[in-house]
């Protein structure tokens, strides 16, 4: 999305919101709803929870749309296909909402000790073999612990850039980029075991 | 594509990572449901300047312009304050007698149990001399620093130039410290500002 005229396009969606049109609300959820979705299920680990977690934070992005400020993802790059600054924000809400339900999963212990795989838009194409590696990739992902799996998802799932990782998750650039270059030395060990067993 | 990184996943892990998740059925409904049972939200405004003033505590720091105008009206500020009070303290003249312990028996009736015996005060007279004074109180340990507890008094005519205030008060033997209060301006409390140990020598 090209910048200026996402900018446009936000500021009249949000202004209509604010005057009461909760129609145009819609706009927003069909625009960043899979991008939410697919960040929070990889946080997650599970479909249910993530859609949850997704709901949540777009009913939250409602509540407080007066308090967004196009400023206050300053660090957002334009020209990026995730350098919108309002999709920053709501990817913000869904990484909190998401922290907040990890936190509470963590109390429970699973009956089913393996995470589900996710069911993509891929797994149309009936490929076992690539059924069977996502199934290994979200393993390997719970097996992280919770900043470095943010970190590799924000980083791949949305291929963000640093800062606006550092925006979202407000953890600092270098901190960041220690916790990818952990993530990915563990997830392509754990995914070689799997790989391999 | 954002700056390349030197860590990186198998091909097939980043395609899977980035590949849509198929959601169920009637979300966006479900969401747009909730939200129509939501108040309405609300534009949050506020003054530019508390805006500002956000983004400051935010940063936790003052930079650029903001912050050089903002030291140098605290400066001013500071520089006024304490100018009003050095001259202030060179107009006047202030003193601390003890005139003498303190002769009061005792709190409550002399066999009940409540009883306290208050012969380790002293009286001091505390005094201030100086022009333009309108109205002057002594602040101390003896009074926890607290401000309109004890007064001071002046028998000079309102229309004198120079006038002495005085007021007496019982202080505790381990109470030393004070500081005179002129017209809001208050004295730092400074080492001489001790009152003195002994008594005023008796007169013969």
């Amino acid at each position: 999305m090209s910048t200026p005229d996402a900018a446009t396009a936000h500021a009249i969606i949000i202004r209509q919101v604010l005057a009461g049109d909760v129609n145009a609300f819609a706009w927003i959820v069909d625009r960043y709803h899979a991008r939410c979705l697919r960040v929070a299920t990889h946080l997650l680990g599970d479909e249910d929870e993530a859609d949850d977690a997704v709901q949540d934070a777009f009913l939250r992005a409602y509540r407080h749309l007066g308090s967004y400020r196009p400023g206050d993802n300053g660090r957002c790059q334009p020209g990026h296909q995730s350098g919108d600054k309002f999709g920053a924000w709501i990817l913000r809400i869904v990484v909190n909402q998401c922290r907040t339900r990890s936190r509470r999963m963590a109390r429970f212990t699973r009956l089913d000790t393996e995470p589900s795989a996710f069911h993509s838009d891929m797994s149309a194409a009936s490929d076992h073999d690539a059924a069977e590696r996502r199934t290994d990739l979200a393993q390997a992902l719970a097996l992280l612990g919770p900043e470095q799996r943010e970190a590799v998802v924000l980083r791949f799932a949305d291929e963000l850039s640093y800062d606006e990782m550092a925006s979202i998750t407000g953890v600092g650039v270098s901190a960041l980029k220690m916790r990818v270059q952990r993530a990915c030395t563990r997830l392509r060990a754990l995914l070689a075991e799997h790989l391999h067993a | 594509m954002p700056d390349q990184i030197p860590p990186s996943l198998p091909d097939w892990a980043t395609i899977a990572l980035r590949a849509p998740i198929t959601s169920r059925a009637g979300t966006r409904d479900r969401i747009m449901h909730a939200v129509r049972g939501l108040p309405a939200p609300r534009r949050l405004s506020a003054p530019p300047a508390a805006v500002r003033a956000s983004r400051w505590s935010r940063r936790g720091s003052l930079t650029g312009a903001g912050s050089v105008l903002m030291t140098a009206m605290l400066a001013f500020m500071v520089s006024v304050y304490r100018g009003d009070q050095l001259a202030v303290m060179a107009r006047v003249q202030t003193s601390a007698i003890v005139l003498g312990d303190t002769v009061v028996p005792a709190v409550g009736a002399p066999d009940s149990l409540g009883a306290r015996f208050l012969d380790t005060l002293r009286i001091v007279q505390f005094a201030i001399r100086g022009p333009h004074i309108g109205a002057a109180e002594v602040i101390g340990t003896f009074n926890g620093w607290r401000r309109g507890s004890a007064m001071l008094t002046s028998d000079a005519d309102a229309h004198a130039r120079t006038s002495e205030w005085r007021a007496r008060v019982l202080v505790p033997r381990d109470a030393l410290d004070f500081a005179f209060v002129i017209h809001d301006a208050s004295e730092i409390p400074m080492r001489d500002r001790l009152i003195p140990a002994a008594p005023l020598p008796a007169r013969n």
